[in-house]
């Protein structure tokens, strides 16, 4: 049985955050999908990724990722992600998603950041 | 000792379960040890039953691709062992003090020899396993396909 990712949306200083739970694998695509589509008709043009210091993301949830930030860019939405732990931050800067997405330290860095980004 | 329940024995009998715990050993592997590396000779498999293994494949010298991490026991690893040419191809690292249960390759396949529809029940639950692990890797392709699409359109 493939695990589902509990996706939550929360609005913040004109900032959508999507929190996600759960390990992102490949099987991830669906919700990780459904939650950046939602919250692009309702017009956000700023998204923070919030993951779970906890979560595992596998070469299937990275690659699903970077298709997400691919969607974003060709919208010109800013996106950012924290929540990360070490471990992933070193891959995710190794495979150059920060060329597409700037990593925070914590939710109130990005959403700082992302305010005075425009 | 007891056998962890595990895809690989599913569907095995009492008795040949009790043939295998007489060939498995109990290991324990500190965290950020490697149980074994990609490129190795396949001497074993391995069945989880305390703590977290990762599993990772080399990209280029210095970049470790994720792969997945076990953390229930009964998962396993270093199923390659099982198949020729016996090389793992990916490396396994504990990521926290794990325990598992080793068995070793040349004692499982004597046990095979001896007992051909215990090899028929081990192959035909790892080819399930395979098949699973081979759509996913399609899934993941089709994800990397449809990003370069979206350059390329």
């Amino acid at each position: 049985m493939q695990p589902k990712n509990e996706i939550t949306t929360e609005t913040r200083d004109a900032a959508t955050l999507l929190r996600i739970k759960g390990d992102v694998t490949v099987f991830s695509e669906p919700f990780l999908k459904e939650a950046y589509l939602g919250a692009t008709r309702q017009g956000a043009n700023r998204i923070l990724l919030v993951f779970d210091k906890e979560s595992y993301i596998n070469s299937g949830g990275i690659a699903v990722l970077i298709q997400i930030l691919a969607e974003a860019r060709k919208r010109s939405q800013v996106v950012g992600i924290t929540g990360l732990s070490e471990h992933f931050k070193k891959i995710f800067n190794m495979v150059g998603i920060t060329k597409f997405a700037k990593i925070y330290g914590s939710v109130e860095e990005g959403l700082s950041a992302m305010a005075s980004a425009g | 000792m007891q056998i962890c329940s595990c895809y690989v024995f599913e569907g095995i009998s009492d008795a040949q379960l009790g043939r295998l715990s007489g060939i498995l050993r109990e290991i324990r592997v500190g965290a950020g040890r490697w149980l074994f590396q990609e490129g190795d000779n396949g001497e074993a498999f391995y069945v989880l039953l305390e703590g977290a293994v990762e599993k990772v494949t080399l990209v280029e010298p210095g970049f470790e691709l994720p792969i997945s991490i076990l953390r229930a026991p009964g998962e396993c690893l270093g199923v390659s062992a099982l198949v020729p040419p016996h090389v793992y191809s990916l490396s396994a690292r504990c990521v926290e003090d794990s325990v598992l249960q080793a068995f070793d390759r040349a004692e499982l396949e004597q046990l095979i020899r001896d007992d051909y529809l215990l090899g028929f029940n081990i192959m035909k639950n790892l080819a399930a396993y395979l098949l699973q692990r081979l759509n996913e890797t399609r899934g993941e392709l089709k994800v990397h396909f449809r990003t370069i699409l979206q350059f390329t359109h």
